[in-house]
Parts: C-alpha cells; sequence; structure tokens
C-alpha cells in the first residue's frame, strides 16, 4: 500500500508549473503550448470567451489531461495515479458550471462533497461543513432545497464545497460571476487570505477585480498566453497609448485606435495611436488589457 | 452566612455537570444557598470552563439541528456517495422495478416468457450499475466531484457494488416467485457478476456505456436464440443445462469475475474521468 503521507509537496516545489501544454478538442486547439509558473498567491487568469480559460483550468485540476507538455503540481506529477490523489487531497476545485442535485439543501450538498473529500469522521466533517458555509454567508439559508435558491447563493454554496478542508491550491472558474458586489467582496477577502496561505488560479472577465485581488495575471488569447505578469505591468502596458479628446463622438473609431469609447464623464477615451488633439491619459489595466486583446497593436 | 463544612471543588465541577445524584445534588445546592464561598467558587469555575463547556454544548446543539433528517444515506458514508447520488439511487430503484415487473408480467402470460425474461434481465442489472456509476456525464454534481480524492475507481466499484448487492436478492426473490426450478435460481449470478466486472474494467479505457450495451444486446441474443431453438421440450432445462448451470459457463464467469475485480481493486486509486474530454 502507498503511503501518501509521504506524497507531499517537495519543500521548494513551485505549487503550479505548465510546460508546454497542449490541448485540442477535435480540430480546435483549446490550449496551445502555455508555459506557466505560479507559487503562491492569487493568479488570475484573463481573456475573452473562447481563450481556453477553462479548459486550462480543468487541467490545472486534474480532471482533464493534456495532449502535450507537462504539468505539475504542488510538486507532483498528476499522471501517476498516486501522486494524482496526493494532489487532489490538497486542492479544491470550482467547475464552471458546477451542477448541483436541485433537491438537497445547501448543507447537505456540501457535506456529501466532504465526503468525496475524504472527511469521514461525521462531528468533524459536519463542523468542517459549517465553517464553509459561515465563510460565504450561507448558514441561514443553509437547510433550504437548493431548487429554491437564487443563482448567486447556488454559486456561493459551490465555492464553499471547493474551500472544504482548506486546500492548498484552489483552482475556480468565474468564482465572481454571478454575485452581486457584498458577496464580491466576501469572496474577495476569502481568496486573499487563500493566497496568503497557498496558491489560487481563478479564471474572470473583470480586469478590476485581477487588479484588485491578483499578484499575477495571465491573459489568454485562442489558447496561448499573450501576458504574463503585475497587474500594474499589464496596465503600464499601456503608457502613452490612452488618449482623452471630445473632439470626436465616440461612434466613429479614429485610425490608429483599438478601441474609442464615451466614458462617464462625458469625454471620448481612446486607445492606440494619438487622435488629434487628444490628451494624453494615465492608463488603468482595462486599457492594457484592450491593448493586448488586440495583438496588431502590441509591442513586445 | 457561611458554614464551617464547605463543598470540595471537585463537588462542585460535578454538581454544575449534573453529575451528580439527586440527594447529593439537592444537598449541594442547599448549601449553595447559603455559602457565599461556594457560590463565588461554582461561578469561577464555571468562568474557567465556560469556553470548552459551552463550545462542546454549542456543537452538540448545531449538530442536533443540522441533522433533520436521519435516514440511511446520512447516516453511513458509503451510502451517502452511492444511494445519496440521486442519479444513481434513481438508476437503482428502475433496475429492480424493471428485475421485478418485467419477468413477472411475462410470466403471467407464459411461464417459459418469465423465465427468459428473468434469464435475460437478472444478470444485466448489475451490469446497468456499472455503466451508470461511470458516467459523471448522468450526474448533474459530477463536476463539482471530480477533482475530490474519492472520485476514483473506488467510487466505480463501491456504486457498482451498491447495485448489484440490491439486485441480487430481488432476482432470487423474482425466480422464487415465478417459480423457476431450483437449478436456475443462482444460476444467473455468477455471468451478471462477470459481464459487470467486464464492464468495469474496460470502462475505464472504452465508453462504458456502449461497453453495457453491446454485453447487454449479446446476452439477450444468446438467450433469446436458446429460447426460440428449443420450441418443444422442456426450455428451462435447456436454459439450466445450456446457459446458467453449464459447469463451463459458471467456472468461465467465476473466473472472469474473480481475475477482473483483482485487477481493478489493485488499480482502485485510477482515475476515471482523467481522459475525458
Amino acid at each position: 500500500m502507498t503511503n501518501y503521507a509521504s506524497l507531499r509537496a517537495p519543500s521548494g516545489a513551485l505549487a503550479v508549473t505548465v510546460d508546454a501544454v497542449r490541448k485540442r478538442f477535435g480540430s480546435t486547439i483549446a490550449v496551445d503550448a502555455v508555459d506557466l509558473r505560479a507559487s503562491g498567491g492569487v493568479i488570475g487568469l484573463l481573456g475573452p470567451n473562447g481563450a481556453g480559460k477553462t479548459t486550462l483550468l480543468r487541467m490545472l485540476a486534474t480532471v482533464l489531461e493534456p495532449d502535450e507538455g507537462s504539468i505539475s503540481l504542488l510538486g507532483l506529477d498528476p499522471r501517476r495515479a498516486d501522486e494524482r490523489l496526493a494532489i487532489r487531497r490538497q486542492l479544491g476545485y470550482l467547475p464552471q458550471e458546477p451542477g448541483l442535485y436541485q433537491g438537497f439543501s445547501a448543507f447537505d450538498l456540501v457535506d456529501y462533497v466532504a465526503v468525496l473529500k475524504e472527511h469521514t469522521d461525521r462531528g468533524a466533517r459536519r463542523q468542517e461543513v459549517r465553517r464553509a458555509l459561515a465563510l460565504f454567508g450561507i448558514t441561514d439559508v443553509m437547510h433550504k432545497k437548493i431548487r429554491t435558491l437564487s443563482g448567486g447563493t447556488r454559486k456561493r454554496v459551490a465555492l464553499a464545497a471547493a474551500v472544504l478542508g482548506n486546500p492548498t491550491l484552489l483552482v475556480l472558474d468565474e468564482p465572481a460571476a454571478g454575485l452581486d458586489p457584498e458577496h464580491r467582496l466576501q469572496l474577495r477577502s476569502v481568496l486573499s487570505d487563500a493566497g496568503s496561505r497557498g496558491t489560487v488560479v481563478v479564471s474572470t472577465h473583470h480586469t478590476a477585480e485581477a487588479a484588485a485581488l491578483c499578484q499575477q495575471v495571465v491573459v489568454l488569447i485562442d489558447g496561448r498566453v499573450r501576458f504574463c505578469g503585475a497587474p500594474s505591468e499589464l496596465a503600464a502596458l499601456a503608457t502613452g497609448r490612452v488618449w482623452i479628446d471630445d473632439a470626436h463622438d465616440g461612434n466613429s473609431r479614429p485610425a490608429g485606435t483599438v478601441q474609442s469609447w464615451i466614458t462617464a464623464e462625458g469625454h471620448v477615451r481612446h486607445i492606440g495611436d494619438p487622435p488629434q488633439g487628444a490628451e494624453l491619459a494615465d492608463p488603468t489595466i482595462d486599457d492594457g488589457y484592450l491593448l493586448v486583446t488586440h495583438a496588431e497593436v502590441v509591442t513586445p | 452566612m457561611s458554614t464551617d463544612w464547605h463543598a470540595s471543588p471537585g463537588q462542585l465541577a460535578a454538581f454544575a455537570d449534573g453529575a451528580l445524584g439527586p440527594v447529593r445534588a439537592s444537598s449541594v445546592e442547599a448549601h449553595l444557598v447559603v455559602c457565599d464561598d461556594c457560590r463565588a467558587e461554582l461561578s469561577a469555575q464555571a468562568e474557567s470552563a465556560h469556553g470548552t463547556c459551552s463550545d462542546r454544548m454549542w456543537t452538540r446543539i448545531t449538530d442536533e439541528i443540522d441533522s433533520p433528517r436521519r435516514n440511511l444515506a446520512s447516516r453511513w458514508t458509503w451510502a451517502r456517495v452511492t444511494l445519496g447520488s440521486p442519479p444513481l439511487a434513481a438508476a437503482t430503484v428502475l433496475v429492480l422495478i424493471a428485475l421485478v415487473v418485467v419477468p413477472l408480467l411475462a410470466g403471467e402470460m407464459d411461464r417459459r416468457a418469465g423465465a427468459i425474461a428473468l434469464i435475460g434481465l437478472a444478470p444485466l442489472a448489475p451490469v446497468l450499475g456499472a455503466a451508470v456509476a461511470f458516467r459523471p456525464a448522468l450526474d448533474p454534481a459530477g463536476q463539482l466531484s471530480a477533482a475530490t480524492p474519492l472520485a476514483t475507481m473506488r467510487l466505480v466499484l463501491l456504486r457498482a457494488l451498491v447495485v448489484t448487492i440490491a439486485a441480487l436478492p430481488v432476482g432470487i426473490a423474482v425466480a422464487v416467485v415465478l417459480p423457476l426450478r431450483s437449478t436456475l435460481l443462482l444460476g444467473w449470478v455468477l455471468p451478471g457478476l462477470a459481464l459487470c466486472a467486464i464492464v468495469l474494467a474496460a470502462g475505464s479505457r472504452f465508453d462504458p456505456t456502449r461497453l453495457a450495451i453491446a454485453l447487454a444486446l449479446g446476452w439477450a441474443v444468446l438467450v433469446s436464440n436458446l429460447g426460440l431453438r428449443t420450441r418443444d421440450g422442456d426450455l428451462t432445462a435447456r436454459l439450466s443445462e445450456w446457459v446458467v448451470n453449464h459447469p463451463a459457463t459458471q467456472l468461465t464467469s467465476a473466473g472472469i469475475a474473480a481475475g477482473v475485480v483483482i485487477v481493478l481493486v489493485a488499480r482502485r486509486d485510477a482515475a476515471v474521468n482523467w481522459r475525458m474530454s
């Protein structure tokens, strides 16, 4: 019998190492030669729909095998059955569409996942389930059936299931989607706490969310890593490329700009080459992201 | 007011825990009413023990409140991950109903048809259980549970085992009710286990549902073909002789089932969803 206790992450090992990983579904290449390194903290995956974020996260959650390349999680190899089991014992995963048993109560559902996560002692398990539910503020509705809960609450139930047992590695696919601002803040504090103890990989569409939470952001486009660095570095990409002017109506895009829109203050904001008479503005992470997603304008 | 006699700290602690008998408790209580020192001692004790004691009590209370359903599935963890999973529970119930209804209805019309239906269906119940146990797609919470340590061959084996154990007594009971000749009562069990074991063994490489359907069709063709060839003569005798009680059939089945189960138990940590897209 294998001694799983001995299968701990070797000290000094990176929490996540992805080397030249490729995954295709039929003729579509979902993830193409992706490299990634992470050693603790919160890592944000940004990118448009269909960029390969979910596929990459599923591979990091040990539920999908890469076609090529290698992945190492917590210093262990998910291709080996015994090491994969050791990884899963320290892993929390939130799928993009976590299906839940409609007839279960929130408590019973999280308890069910706790059993699958090998929390065998009944009393300790229930206490851990209550802790996870309380973390996301679901205590008062935990005995209601899933089918009577709102979409945001269901998302929080699935999140509670993911953080059971304080995993060293959290892989969360769009955890903030569908949450109201208050619960988004709650999630942010849970994730920054988890990031201070281990590694959290999240995908998100909210650049502001990533800027507020992540030490490292990765922009994925068409299955390839287009940018990897600190959120401030992503914003800095747009330095000298963001312009404000009031001459254009915002509906037409001046030549050389990748994006133009009317801001809440009524100004027109451009990203790219300066339109005539425009003034330079301070870049945000949004500007950097928009520049990166429009490859032709990026200067590496 | 004070007295010479005082309750010992041990007595006070036992009193606070309600561990004194009624006689001693009422005597300590009577003393507490008149003795300031012992009241102070008791409240000091209660304060120092407050954290742990009230925590314990609180845990007990919440645990009581949190267990409104004291059924099988909430009590045992194995039941929680097998029959506690609604798709598997539904599949098990459907399989058992089919196992009872179809042979008995067929048996009402014709005894031979009842025998064919039972011998044709009963060995397939564990196979279907195994196939259902494999499908994360049939499980609404399959995605959520996919990355958990238990989501391996262990879970599939456990789920297949539960369906098989549920099917065994039901199949035998139906055979008794029909009634089949005694040699047929148990003859279907080993072929059923062998078919189930084949699905379990090959299910991590091939699509387990297709495999189960193919095996089910093969078994049905075998049994009904035999039924057709023996229009005259005693069908149950033929079935008994060739399919279910033939030593070669039984030995082969037992061999397959045992061999596969040994392999599977050795590979119990293998993931069943690792290659799935």
